[in-house]
Order: structure tokens, then sequence, then C-alpha cells
């Protein structure tokens, strides 16, 4: 369990922790342990002393040192010159493969363990073989629960996975090591063992002194690494790159390529040069009364703090600034590197979901902006139950906005996503953001959402461009909730939503 | 997905020649804008396109949508022949001029994001092949082991 976690996060950067993702690893490691317990039964039948220590050394050292490995493999199908949009098909298709190759011979080992160890323990006594492999199984489950939350909880974030997975490793060659001490008697085959330990010891030692240089993630194009940590959420970057004439600074998380979740432009003030958090902050014009004069403020999936940074430059320090952010790596990186204004108040460690539920309120304004593995919006922010509790906690003429990345021209995702909104608060904006692939969506607690609110006098200046483009009619639909199907807690496809509009966007670049 | 009742109106106003009875050149823009964003199928945009760019030369948008309608339905075979075409309808020569260098960079970029688009795809097919010999591979192991052997 501990080689099949820990090896999630090893892959992480490279090819994200998507559902297939996680599907190909967990169906390869079963597979392959299914071939080892087969192999590993026929061995045990025909050896007249079994000898598990030698499949715990081997398997030991190969998941010591798949990290080294990984790199090599995972160029074969990874180019990070690509836009992601571009690479994630690739990135979804290629976890199976280098998966198999990098674990597949170390768990085949370990699944050839306990036939043998059966054996072994049974010592040829039929009547001994229900006890043996009680025990077996008792312990391989004792030891796989500690090898689900020790990396998880305690390893990862504090060692990394590449250490995890050489401690993990070590541990599987000292086993090895002791249950061939206790092999038996035989000169012979005591010889032979300790030069089978001498030579997994080499090995280890080997790829110990090798591992502090291997490659985690692939090399950015032209940035800088700043920042760099892999959280028990994610593996969290921040790039520095030269762009446009100036220097920016981005939070990439886990195989983000060229997408990023927090930007900040080196003396920039109020804008990140008409990204989308421009639109989502010029959303906040839409609310009954202005923000200039002061209220709460929350932002859901708040990572690096992009969007309380413009609020605040934009509509004054009088603003109550808080943030739900459940990786506490991504708040650190944001303080440190990308000016989260440090009077904000960032709840981490917390779903935004149950955040919502347990909030008090009243907000003036809410921005949702919340995604795991690149491109998805977790659903339970999505449906028409987490809009209903939204709207509780807005004051009268409160306004949400949302952010939703939808490649697709027809806006296949941001569509039904807007018309879940509608059902919650009656009407929704729609809005396309200029020279990007994300929607805005809007509403507003008590009143329609008016888009003519995006050029008014009040608008900061730093937004009056945007303001300007979005404010004209064909830019922007105002929705009503339709006839549904809308998203609810027990029916939601988003994913399969954002499968169509990226399917969608491809077919359109390709035509 | 239900289609936007807007594309259909359009197609019905397309049908009544509409470009011609557009006199302002931002009705016409908004007319091809619409068009675009609707998803109107590529030929009809290029003839739009065409219109709006004859009847109001020096306008970017026009020609910027005329360039990348001829490079996306392969007319052209690449956008550099699309961006001179688009230029000549317009009755500009060369990259020197503002909106020749400003239709060059619309249209590299989207020579770049095609060529990005089949790189992908190019991994995804290999990758898939890899995968799918993995998994053939595991399949015959397990089958291999799990019938009986000489010994049974």
């Amino acid at each position: 369990m501990a080689l099949e976690i820990t090896a999630v996060r090893l892959l992480a950067p490279w090819f994200g922790t998507s559902v297939q993702a996680w599907t190909n690893i967990i169906g390869l490691v079963l597979g392959a342990l299914a071939a080892g317990y087969l192999l590993g039964g026929r061995l045990a039948d025909r050896a007249h002393r079994p000898r598990p220590g030698i499949p715990l050394l081997a398997g030991g050292v190969l998941s010591a040192a798949s990290p080294l490995l990984l790199p090599p493999l995972a160029r074969l199908f990874v180019d990070p010159s690509l836009p992601l949009e571009s690479a994630l098909g690739a990135m979804a298709a290629a976890s199976l493969p280098v998966s198999a190759l990098l674990f597949g011979p170390a768990v085949f080992l370990l699944g050839m363990v306990p036939p043998f160890l059966v054996k072994a323990w049974a010592a040829g006594d039929p009547g001994r073989v229900g006890r043996a492999s009680g025990m077996v199984y008792a312990l391989g489950t004792l030891g796989a629960l500690a090898g689900t939350f020790l990396p998880t909880w305690w390893l990862v974030p504090a060692l990394g996975s590449r250490w995890t997975l050489f401690l993990s490793g070590a541990v599987l060659v000292l086993a090895g090591a002791l249950l061939e001490a206790g092999s038996g008697p035989g000169k012979r085959r005591r010889t032979a063992s300790l030069l089978l330990f001498l030579l997994a010891a080499g090995l280890m030692a080997g790829t110990g002194f090798t591992l502090p240089s291997a490659q985690v993630a692939p090399r950015p194009q032209d940035a800088k690494v700043l920042f760099q940590k892999e959280s028990p959420y994610q593996f969290v970057r921040v790039l520095e790159k030269e762009e446009e004439g100036r220097t920016w600074r981005v939070l990439a998380l886990n195989e983000g390529l060229d997408s990023f979740h927090s930007v900040l432009g080196l003396g920039m003030r109020g804008n990140t040069g008409g990204r989308y958090y421009d639109a989502l902050c010029l959303a906040a014009l839409l609310c009954a009364e202005p923000l200039q004069k002061g209220g709460r403020v929350l932002s859901i999936g708040s990572a690096g703090g992009t969007c309380l940074r413009l609020l605040e430059e934009n509509f004054g320090p009088g603003l109550r600034l808080e943030g739900v952010e459940i990786d506490p790596a991504c708040v650190k990186a944001g303080r440190r590197f990308l000016d989260l204004p440090p009077e904000a108040k960032i709840h981490q460690g917390v779903d935004g979901r149950v955040f919502t539920r347990c909030a008090r309120g009243p907000y003036r304004f809410i921005v949702v902006d919340a995604y795991s593995s690149q491109i998805y919006i977790p659903f339970q922010l999505a449906t028409l139950e987490f809009f209903r509790e939204v709207k509780r906690i807005l004051e009268p003429g409160g306004v949400v906005a949302v952010n939703v990345a939808d490649p697709s021209r027809e806006g296949l995702l941001a569509r039904p996503l807007a018309r879940t909104l509608a059902k919650a608060f009656g009407k929704a904006l729609l809005a396309p953001i200029p020279e990007s692939r994300n929607f805005l969506l809007a509403a507003r607690k008590g009143a329609p959402p008016d888009p003519r609110r995006f050029e008014s006098p009040s608008r900061p200046p730093p937004l009056a461009r945007l303001g300007k483009a979005l404010s004209r009619r064909g830019e922007w639909t105002i929705l009503g909730p339709g006839k549904g199907p809308w998203f609810r807690d027990d029916w939601c496809p988003l994913e399969e939503a954002t499968w169509k509009a990226y399917l969608k966007a491809l077919e359109e670049a390709l035509q | 997905m239900r289609r936007p009742p807007f594309r259909a109106l359009l197609f019905l106003v397309l049908a009544a020649g509409p470009a011609r009875a557009q006199e302002s050149p931002e009705k016409a823009e908004m007319l091809l804008y619409r068009a675009v964003k609707e998803g109107l199928p590529p030929g009809r945009v290029l003839e739009m396109a065409k219109e709006t760019v004859r009847r109001f030369p020096g306008r970017p948008y026009p020609m910027v949508i005329l360039g990348d309608t001829l490079f996306r339905i392969r007319k052209l075979g690449s956008a550099e022949r699309a961006y001179r075409k688009a230029l000549a309808l317009m009755g500009e020569k060369g990259k020197k001029s503002p909106l020749g260098e400003q239709a060059a960079r619309s249209l590299a970029l989207l020579e770049k994001e095609r060529t990005a688009l089949l790189e992908g795809l190019t991994l995804e097919k290999k990758a898939r092949w890899a995968g799918r010999a993995v998994l053939a591979l595991l399949a015959g192991l397990i089958l291999f082991l799990a019938l009986p052997g000489r010994e049974e």
C-alpha cells in the first residue's frame, strides 16, 4: 500500500492525480500482485524450503530505485513545452505504461512473498496451513494499514515521495535480510544469503547517493523554480518567468505545464494583464452595495490569493478578506511569493463545501475558483445544494462569481453550470472572458445581475478595459434556470461535461 | 445540448443578405463575431468575413477572422498562405503594415496551437498503444500462471 499510495504522488508532477491516473496505478498494482501470487504459489510448491527473503530484497531495491527510473520513462510521453490542454490525453494514458514499467516488477516480486511465507510457516504440516495463511493475511493487512496512513500524513509531507519510497524499500530489504538470515542451516546457503544482502545493500546505498539529484518534475520551460513542496494534497511549485516584457510569478500544481492557479505580475497593481482573475474581480461591481464601502469578501479555493490581492488593490483596504484553501502549502507559497495580503484570514485545510455549510456570513462578495486535477471543478462546489448554501451566507444584494474553465465555444460545461446557479438565485450571468478559455458566471441575491455595471464610473481604473469589453451587449447572457436537469449532489456529471468541452475544443481547433 | 436559438435566426438573416444591409462596420463586425461564436459552418463564416473585409477595408477584426477561417478550413494549407491571401483580399501587401503584423501574429498563434494539439495527439496514441501492450502482457502472464502446469 505504501508503494501504491506513494506511486501516485511520485507520478503526480508528470501525469497528475486524475481519476484515470489513480485507476491505472491501482489496476496495475492489483494485476501485478495477482501474477506474483500465482508464480509465488507455484514456486512455493516446488521448493522444499522456500526463501521469501529473496523477492523481498529484490522488490525493495526496485521500489527504492523507481524515482531514478521515472524521469527517462516519463519523458517518452510528456513534452513540457506543450500547453496543458494539448497534453492532457497523453498524460492520462501514459500513467499506465509508465507505472507498469516502474512499479510492476517490484509489486510482482512482492506478490510472490505471501505464498512462500505460508509454506514456510506451515512447515510441511497441513494442519497448520490455516493458521499460517491467517497470520500472513493479518500481518499483510496491518502492514498495508501502516502503508496507507504513514505516507499520506507523515512521510510524504516530511520527506517527499522519493525518500518515502526509498525508506519503504529499505524496510523491505531489511525484512528480506532477516528472513534470509533465519532461513535455515547450511554454510553455502548462509554465504549466498550474505552475498545477496550485500548486493542489495550496495544497490540501496548507490540509490541513496543518487536520489537527491533525481528529477522530481518536468523542467519548466524558460522559468525559474522559486519554491517547491510536496504537500499532503499535491506537488506545489512557484515559478518565475519573463513574458510580455514583465516578470511573472505563478503557482503551478502537479502536472500543470503551462497552467497555473495563482499569478502575480511584478510591479503590477490591480490587474493581471487581462487574465480571468480580473474578470472575477470585476464581478464585484455587480454588488448592490459598492465594495469600496467595505464588507466581507470570501474566496473559495483561494490558492496563492490572487483574487483576494486584486480585490484589496482595487476596492481599498476597508475590506475584510477571507479565503478557504484546502492545501496549506499553497497559502504558504502565496504569502512568501505571491503577495497574498497579510491581513487576509485564510481558513486552511478545509474543503470549500464544508466551510460554506458552517460559515455564518453575511458576505458581500464570494468568489468560487476551486479546481482539482487541473481542469475539474470539485463536484461538491458546483451543485444546486452548494449554490443554495452560498446564497444563504450572502447579504441581500451580495454577489457570487464563479470561474469556469471551458474551452468550448458553446460553453458545454459553463451553460449547465450557469443554469444550476440560476436555479438557486433566479438568474445568472454567463460571459466568456476575452482571450481566455474561461467563462465568468455570476449571480446576485435578490435581483438579477446587471452587466452594464461593468462600465460604471466606480469601476477601478486597472479593470477599465476589461469592464468595457465585458459590458458590451452580445458579450454576456443572462440565463434563467431553464428546464434542467441541474447539477445536484446525487447527480453531477461534471467530469464528463468537462471532457466533452475539451474534446469539442480540440475538434474545433483541428477542423 | 439544445442549439442556441440565435443560430437559426442568423441563418435566416444571412439568407436575406444582411451583410450588405449592415451599413456600419461595427454592426457588420458584431454579426461576424456572433457567427464565429455561435459556431456557424466555416464556409459561411468565410463568406461573411470576405464580404465584411471588402466593404470595410482597414478594419483588423474581419481580416483576422478571414485569415483564421481560411486557415481552419485548410483551403490554403498553411497559416502563412492564409495570411497572405487575407492581406491580398484587403489590398495590403507585405508584413510591414500594422494590420499585416497583427494578422501574422494571430495566425502564428493558431499554427502553434494546432501543432501542439497534433503533437499531444501523437503522444497520446503512443501512450495508448504502450498501455495496451502492458495490459496484454499482464493478462497473458496471469493466464499462463493460472493454467495447470505439467506437475498437475
